[in-house]
Parts: structure tokens; C-alpha cells; sequence
């Protein structure tokens, strides 16, 4: 089967690992902004051809497909999807893996996924507000304190900042730095996209333990893969500034340590009920990769931080030792409608632990974390039995250097735990790569680590009690009250957000 | 005694308004704060009374401050570089600021600084290039808390309280021997050797907030716990416990508890939690303090057999004033002193706490002679060894050297 891969990340790298364990003899191309090693060897391996060009153009990845008379195209990144990339693709009658233009606004457009799961009564759904007005943005972040607020449009897995006001001694910290927060943020965002209609978002903040359920799609039809964690915070000890992902655990078998089945079953039938509400409301099917970043939240138990329009990075990384069945085979089905009574294997008691390695400087100053060499021992993987995905990388003048981003992942899986893969990918990490400059790569040593698997752990349990007894209560009502502006009523089992403004007279209808 | 770091990533960000909390939660540790705040590149420092009705931070987006007494911040410049140190305990603070502050490389002046970490201290640091220390010595004494704010800063703390006011999360325990440096950019963790968690006892006994978690411990728990035990082991009929403010309330109600008596609130306390056994004041200023801490509540007391919970004595000041006014002008029927820390024996090598050894009452009298000057009918310390054995089974061998004539860590 040709297969045309479009992305050049350590998504798209895994991805090609992925699709070349196939049986339907692959031969795989791509199109690549930067040259990324890892899925050039694959293109070389197998036969197949690379095409440097922006994997955002439709007409550079149209011309690629039909150069390699791709059967299949599979789009990994979400930017080439949102600048409809996968559309173009279906007028010309390519086969493709991913999600049209309008239906990756469920991940573009953060305040259609969140009015859409309201719309159709989806559970795990949170209270928020989108803005286009900068100063609205900044009044009503003043008057909410405890949100989050973030960019209305998808942009990069950054610019999300928490304004925690746990108590009330630091609510005027928290409110002031969230409005003037929002209004900057929205001022960046508009001069940056015209492709939404809002451009900040200020929901409430939420607490609890995060996690990633990864589903494929034909529209109809969900396979939901394993559930990964994620680690966003660029520090050890869940400190530091947020990022794309600096490391992912998963197993053993579908569910983590800290979730229950009956949880990753509910995360299944929250991603489920999305599928079919974006084919009623768009009129066309999702096919592709839906990935919900979920949290485990004492509000509702699994709740929707966000939704992505493909596989999730660092978490794709861990499919490679997690899956038995065909991958290719279950990309090519969704593709083409076909994944009814499909029934996905996967490997039991495999502990996986991917880990990812960056600059110093990313992500708060990408300059200062970009052109810099980067040596990368491959062989030491292999001997410890482990997988480099290149990400942030290209060449330059015959060397390889950093993008500015995560430069790489190593992914490692054991049969015995987190922690001994854990320790193989912190070895591979001290001894097998190095910036050759001497600048300072960083990754979190926790990542895997007993300490943190049992916080998590705990933190489950808790927040486990707190939404159980909740829900012994029934479905859960929120009742808000601003001062001059009356109760505001967030009914859960109803489809309807109270309109801000609504409440005036204070009645509890 | 005591020390705090707040670092917040972002430079708009003004961690003097969040460490404000910070220091709040920590002032019932001493009476003067020292501090440097970071803004942009410059270092500021100074002090202020956490006691006082107003005081403030100045504005920038790292600060790190200690306690007096026992805790010191000592700021040194070199070559236009300047660096403050935090520090808890006993260590060579100003050389480890000079280092600190005369090394281009962080990670160069960590490597100079191994050596000077391995007192029995805690550290926190920060340089004027935005790099930041944080360490516990290799004798493991002092207790050091890592935590996280969001996204948005790295917290520490000498216990978990402080960051929880200021609004994040207490997430690591450094071990003994153990040196986390970092910058906005970066966080690495270093060793120099490893240790036991020989957490100096005091802070379970006496010293943490009871809402705080010490090395992992619940303080509240521990006290409650140790409550029920000194009821155990103290032979007397009580029909009401009452308990000196703030300390001795949780061994209060494990020991009410054990003993199937009632709890009542008899005293009632004037002033602030500031510890008047580190408070630095001189006798007279004590006995003011005293009389203000502990206003007995009329009516409660007449005519019952009292036991009287109290968290230390070092001196007896502390009881005898208490009893002799409950004697006087309340008509107890008998008073019972239980006493909710092993003796105190010695003077703290590490200057946990200030006690002068002729001042120790256990180091000099027997129990009945204690008894006698304090005109209690019996006398309890809290043993030794459900202290030591509690605090074990949850991996702290606590230092204890004050209660024996022997080092800390073993008996």
C-alpha cells in the first residue's frame, strides 16, 4: 500500500514506525518542512519518496499524492487540517486519514467544541465564556477569579495560563493578572489568526488528574485506544510552565494505575457522543484521530480540558509498544468506512514510559532553544531497547540541529514497571544525546517515577470520592451569584449555558 | 527559624504579593523576617516585622526570605553579580552567598558549594541572573518543601503550610543532601551524598502548623496521635483536659479522647501564635506575654480534677503561672500537668531552639521535684520513644539530641 505521510514532528515519526509494522507491505512518503530523520530512513527504507514542502499547503501536499499515488494519506499535524489540507485531498479523490477543515474546528475553535458539548448535553463539560472583545475578556476574568483562560483558537498547545485563586486572600492577585492576562492575550491572538470568531476563552478551573483517551474514527464507528498520560508542566514535580508535553506513561493495558475502567469507559462514551454531534451538526463525518485530553475532576469524574483533531504528542509515541493489532489496517478502515466490528488488540502488562528532550529555552524563549547541534546515539537506544522519535529538528548545512521545540522523545517499555523503563530512558537521555554546542538540553527525570505514579494515585482517590458522592446526589446543579447581576444557574442535565447576564433578579428557576 | 522561596516564571508576575502569604504562614517561627526580592536584574533586600499591622514586599518576580532567629538571609555582591541566600540552621550562609554570587556558572558554583552543604541547614538562594538554589543539608535536619503554583511559579518552604497559602501545591520533600537549581529555563537536581531524614523533632513537637505536612508527615495527626499516647501513660483521673493555646489543642483532644474526659476551652489567648519560647524576649516581656496568652475563661474549672495539656516546658514558667492563677481565683480541685514533648535535656546543637542549659527544669530536677515547683498533683511527659517510634514507621529517624544526652538520629 503507498502511503503518504504529511508532518515532520515525533508525531509523524511515530506514526511512520507505526504504519511500516504493517502487513499490507507499506511503502511510505511524506511531506516534510524539516528534514526529520527518523521518517526519511522509514520513506528510504521502504521504498518510498520525500517531498519538502509546507505540509500546511493543499497544493503541495496534493501534488505529493498524486506523484506517489498515495491509497492512503494520513495527516498528522493539526494545522495542514485546519487550513484544509485533508479537504482538498477528498475533491481530488485521495483516500485520507483525518478530519476536514470544518470538522477540526472541534480542536481549532475551542468555543465551538465547548458550546457543542453543551448543545448536546455531553457530560464532562465545564462552564465558560468566549470573548472577541479584549475588554470584556479582561472585565469578566476580573469579576470570575479561579479560571483558566485560554486562547479561543488552537495554537500550538500554548498561551493556556491558570489564575488559581484557591482562597480567598489571593483573589486579587489572581483576578487582576487573569484580566489583564485576557486582555493581552486576545490583542496577540487576533493579530495572529482571523480564522475564529472568538479569540479568548475564560472557563472555570478545574482540579484533578490528567489524562489522554486517543479514539479513531470513520464517523460512525469509535476505536478508542489505550489511555496515556500526559506531562504538560516543563518541570519535575509537576512545576514549571506549560508545554506541548514533556513525557507520557501508559499502561498496563488500556487504563493507568490511577483510572478505573468504568472512568476510561465513560472517557469512550464522551468521545462517542462528540463523534455523532459533530456529524449532525456539520452534516459530514469525523474520520480521523479524536484525542481528548480529559481530566479526572471531583465536578463530574472524566471532564473535557480539550479536544485535538489528531493523535496526541508525546502520546502517539507510546502506541509503539502497546498495539498488537495492524495499525495501517485501522487507519486504512476509518479512511474508508469500514471499521464496524473492528476489535483492536492490545498487548497486556507492557508498562510504557516516553520521555521527551528539549533545549533550554523552550517554550518560554524559542530563539534561545533553536540552531543548536544535536548528537543523538541511536545505537544506545537499540541496545537499551528503546525508540528515538525526532521532533524539533532539521538539517542544516549536513548537521542536525534544534528547532526549538522538543528536540526528541525516547520511548521505552517494560514489562516490569514504570520505573525500570523509566531508568532506561533516563540512561539513554544522559549518555545518548547531547546539543554538541554544550548548551543544556532539559527533561523531567520524574517522568515514570514511583513518586509521582503514586501522587497521581492518590490524587485519584480523591478526587474518585468527591465526584462519586456528587453523583449519588444527582446530576450535578451549580448555582453562581454575582453581586448586582443575580444567580446564575449551570444545570448539567440541561443543554442550556445561562446567558451571562441572565440571572439579573436572582431567581432560582 | 524558617525559610520561603517564590519564584514565578513570568516576569509580570509579582511574587511579593503571594510571598506576603507565604511569610504569614511561617511568622509563628520568630519575630523579624529578612528578605531580597528579584526584579528584573536587581537584588533587594531588608526586613520586616510579619507581627506588625502593616508591611509589605517590594515588587518582583522571585523572593526569598527566612525566619530569625535561627534562620538568616545573608546577600553578597561580587562584580556587579549579586546573590541572597536563605538560610535554616547552622551553615556558612555568607560564603555560600559569595559563591553563589562570585561564580559565573550555576552550575560551577554548585559544584563549590557541595562541600558547604553538609551541615545540619536548609537553603534557598537566588541570583541576580534569575538563577535560583534550593538544598537540604546532608545531616537532614531541617526539613525543605518543594511546590508548584499552576503553571506559573515554584514555591518552597520549611513546611507545607506557606504554599499552600500562597495558592500552590506542596509536591517534594528534598532528601538529605539534595540541590535543585534552576532558572525560568531549566530545573536540575543534584546530590551531595545522601542522608537519613533526621527532621529535627521539635518541628513535629512544637514548631510546624498543625495544617502543614513535615517530610510527608501530617502534623495535625501526628499531635492527635501523640495525645492519645500521653493519656496512655499518665497515671491519673481527670474529669476535664484542658490545653495551653495554640500548640498543646491537638494533644488536647487525643488525650481528652483517650481518657473518655471532657474538652473545654479555658483559656483564651490575646495574642498571636508567635511561640513564646523563640520569641527572644527577655523574662518581664515573657510573663506580659504569658498572661496574655492564657486569660482563663470563668466558671469552666471549679472544682474538677484538671489535666492541663501543655506542648513543652522548658523553664516551667510557662505552667506555674497558669496553675497558680487556676489555683487562686478558679478553685480547682486538683491539677494534673501532662506535658506533650519528651523532656527537654539539652541545648539544641543545631540552634533549633535558644534553651540555656541551666534554664532546662528536666535536666535538673526529678519528676516530683518538677511536680512540686510547678504545685501540680502528677506530672506526664509525652516518652520518647512513641515519638521516635511514630515518626520511624514513616521513614523520619528524627533528630532528638535536645531530649537525650546523645546525637540525633539514634537513641
Amino acid at each position: 500500500m503507498r502511503v503518504l505521510l504529511v508532518g515532520n514532528g515525533a508525531r509523524e515519526h511515530a506514526l511512520a514506525l507505526l504504519i511500516t509494522g504493517s502487513t499490507l507491505q507499506p511503502r511510505l512518503s511524506a511531506v516534510m518542512k524539516s528534514l526529520n530523520p527518523g521518517i526519511a530512513r522509514v520513506c528510504e527504507r521502504t521504498g518510498g519518496r520525500i517531498y519538502r514542502g509546507d505540509p500546511r499547503n493543499p497544493d503541495t501536499v496534493t501534488s505529493a499524492a498524486s506523484d506517489s499515488s498515495a491509497d492512503l494519506v494520513v495527516v498528522g499535524p493539526e494545522e495542514p487540517l485546519f487550513s484544509g489540507v485533508a479537504d482538498r485531498l477528498r475533491e481530488e479523490g485521495f483516500t485520507v486519514f483525518g478530519p476536514g477543515r470544518k470538522a477540526s474546528s472541534i480542536e481549532r475553535d475551542k468555543a465551538f467544541a465547548r458550546s457543542l458539548m453543551w448543545d448536546y448535553g455531553i457530560p464532562g463539560r465545564l462552564r465558560y465564556r468566549a470573548f472577541r472583545d479584549p475588554q470584556e475578556a479582561a472585565e469578566y476574568a476580573r469579576n470570575s477569579g479561579d479560571v483558566v483562560v485560554k486562547p479561543a483558537r488552537q495554537a500550538g498547545g500554548s498561551g493556556v495560563r491558570v489564575f488559581a485563586e484557591p482562597m480567598e486572600h489571593l483573589s486579587r492577585q489572581a483576578r487582576s493578572a487573569a484580566s489583564s492576562y485576557a486582555a493581552r492575550l486576545a490583542g496577540m491572538i487576533g493579530s495572529k489568526y482571523s480564522d475564529i470568531e472568538d479569540l479568548v476563552i475564560v472557563e472555570e478551573r478545574v482540579e484533578g488528574v490528567e489524562y489522554t483517551v486517543m479514539a479513531v474514527t470513520d464517523g460512525s464507528t469509535v476505536v478508542a485506544l489505550p489511555a496515556v498520560q500526559d506531562h504538560p508542566h516543563l518541570y519535575p514535580w509537576d512545576t514549571g510552565p506549560e508545554t506541548g508535553g514533556m513525557g507520557s506513561i501508559s499502561g498496563p493495558g488500556y487504563v493507568l494505575p490511577f483510572l478505573t475502567r468504568e472512568e476510561y469507559e465513560e472517557t469512550v462514551r464522551i468521545i462517542g457522543m462528540t463523534v455523532k454531534a459533530l456529524r449532525d451538526r456539520l452534516g459530514e463525518p469525523y474520520v480521523g484521530a479524536l484525542s481528548g485530553q480529559m481530566m479526572l475532576t471531583s465536578l463530574w469524574g472524566p471532564t473535557l480540558i480539550e479536544y485535538y483533531s489528531r493523535f496526541g504528542d508525546p502520546e502517539i509515541g507510546n502506541l509503539l509498544y502497546m498495539l498488537e493489532s495492524d495499525f495501517l489496517d485501522l487507519l486504512d478502515r476509518a479512511a474508508t468506512g469500514r471499521l464496524q466490528g473492528y476489535r483492536l488488540r492490545v498487548r497486556e502488562g507492557v508498562y510504557v514510559v516516553s520521555k521527551a528532550v528539549a533545549p533550554e529555552g523552550y517554550p518560554l524563549d524559542r530563539s534561545r532553544a533553536s540552531g543548536h547541534p544535536i548528537g543523538v546515539d541511536e545505537a544506545l537506544a537499540d541496545r537499551l531497547g528503546c525508540t528515538v522519535l525526532y521532533g524539533g529538528v532539521d538539517y542544516r548545512g549536513g548537521s542536525l540541529v534544534t528547532t526549538g521545540s522538543r528536540a526528541l522523545e525516547v520511548v521505552c517499555a517494560s514489562s516490569e514497571g514504570f520505573e525500570e523503563a523509566s531508568s532506561r530512558a533516563e540512561r539513554f537521555i544522559s549518555e545518548g544525546v547531547r546539543l554538541l554546542d554544550g548548551y543544556r538540553l532539559i527533561h523531567r527525570w520524574d517522568v515514570g517515577s514511583e513518586e509521582l505514579v503514586n501522587a497521581r494515585v492518590r490524587q485519584a482517590s480523591l478526587v474518585r470520592r468527591a465526584y462519586l458522592r456528587r453523583r449519588s446526589r444527582g446530576a450535578p446543579v451549580v448555582y453562581d451569584w454575582v453581586p448586582g447581576r443575580g444567580v446564575f444557574v449551570y444545570d448539567y442535565s440541561s443543554r442550556r449555558l445561562p446567558r451571562y447576564g441572565s440571572g439579573v433578579g436572582g431567581s432560582l428557576g | 527559624m524558617g525559610l520561603l522561596l517564590a519564584y514565578f516564571y513570568e516576569a509580570d508576575q509579582d511574587a511579593g504579593r503571594y510571598a506576603y502569604y507565604g511569610v504569614m504562614g511561617l511568622r509563628h517561627r520568630g519575630y523579624s523576617v529578612e528578605y531580597a526580592v528579584l526584579d528584573g536584574g536587581t537584588l533587594e533586600s531588608g526586613s520586616v516585622d510579619p507581627w506588625s499591622s502593616s508591611w509589605s514586599l517590594p515588587s518582583g518576580y522571585a523572593v526569598v526570605a527566612a525566619v530569625r532567629p535561627a534562620a538568616m538571609l545573608a546577600v553578597e555582591r561580587v562584580n556587579g553579580s549579586a546573590a541572597a541566600v536563605a538560610c535554616d540552621g547552622l551553615c556558612p550562609c555568607r560564603r555560600i552567598a559569595r559563591i553563589l554570587a562570585g561564580t559565573r556558572d550555576l552550575g560551577d558554583a554548585v559544584e563549590g558549594l557541595r562541600s558547604l552543604l553538609r551541615g545540619p541547614c536548609s537553603i534557598a538562594g537566588l541570583r541576580s541572573d534569575g538563577g535560583y538554589v534550593l538544598a537540604r543539608g546532608l545531616v537532614g535536619v531541617r526539613p525543605l518543601t518543594l511546590g508548584g503554583y499552576g503553571f506559573e511559579a515554584l514555591y518552597a518552604a520549611t513546611e507545607s503550610a506557606p504554599i499552600t497559602l500562597m495558592g500552590g501545591d506542596a509536591r517534594h520533600d528534598l532528601e538529605p543532601g539534595e540541590i535543585v537549581t534552576g532558572s525560568r529555563y531549566y530545573m536540575e537536581r543534584t546530590y551531595a551524598g545522601g542522608g537519613v531524614r533526621a527532621t529535627s523533632v521539635f518541628e513535629y513537637i512544637y514548631m510546624a502548623r498543625p495544617d502543614s505536612l513535615v517530610d510527608g508527615v501530617n502534623v495535625y495527626e501526628f499531635r492527635r496521635e501523640m495525645g492519645r499516647r500521653l493519656a496512655r501513660v499518665h497515671d491519673a483521673r481527670v474529669d476535664v483536659v484542658v490545653g495551653v493555646p495554640e500548640t498543646a489543642l491537638p494533644y488536647s483532644l487525643g488525650y481528652a479522647e483517650e481518657k473518655g474526659a471532657r474538652l473545654e476551652l479555658a483559656f483564651v489567648s490575646t495574642l498571636g501564635r508567635v511561640r513564646t519560647a523563640v520569641s527572644g524576649l527577655d523574662l518581664e516581656d515573657r510573663l506580659m506575654a504569658l498572661s496574655l496568652k492564657l486569660n482563663p475563661v470563668p466558671g469552666v474549672l471549679a472544682g474538677r480534677s484538671v489535666a492541663i495539656i501543655d506542648d513543652s516546658v522548658v523553664t516551667g514558667l510557662t505552667l506555674k503561672t497558669v496553675i497558680q492563677r487556676l489555683r487562686r481565683t478558679h478553685a480547682v480541685d486538683r491539677v494534673h500537668v501532662a506535658v506533650t514533648s519528651p523532656k527537654i535535656l539539652s541545648r539544641c546543637p543545631y540552634g533549633v531552639h535558644y534553651s540555656r542549659e541551666d534554664a532546662l527544669i528536666a535536666r535538673h530536677l526529678s519528676d516530683e521535684e518538677i511536680a512540686r515547683v510547678l504545685d501540680a498533683d502528677s506530672l506526664a511527659w509525652l516518652p520518647i520513644e512513641e515519638v521516635l517510634g511514630y515518626l520511624r514507621a514513616r521513614g523520619i529517624v528524627a533528630c532528638h539530641e535536645c531530649m537525650g544526652l546523645r546525637r540525633g538520629g539514634g537513641e
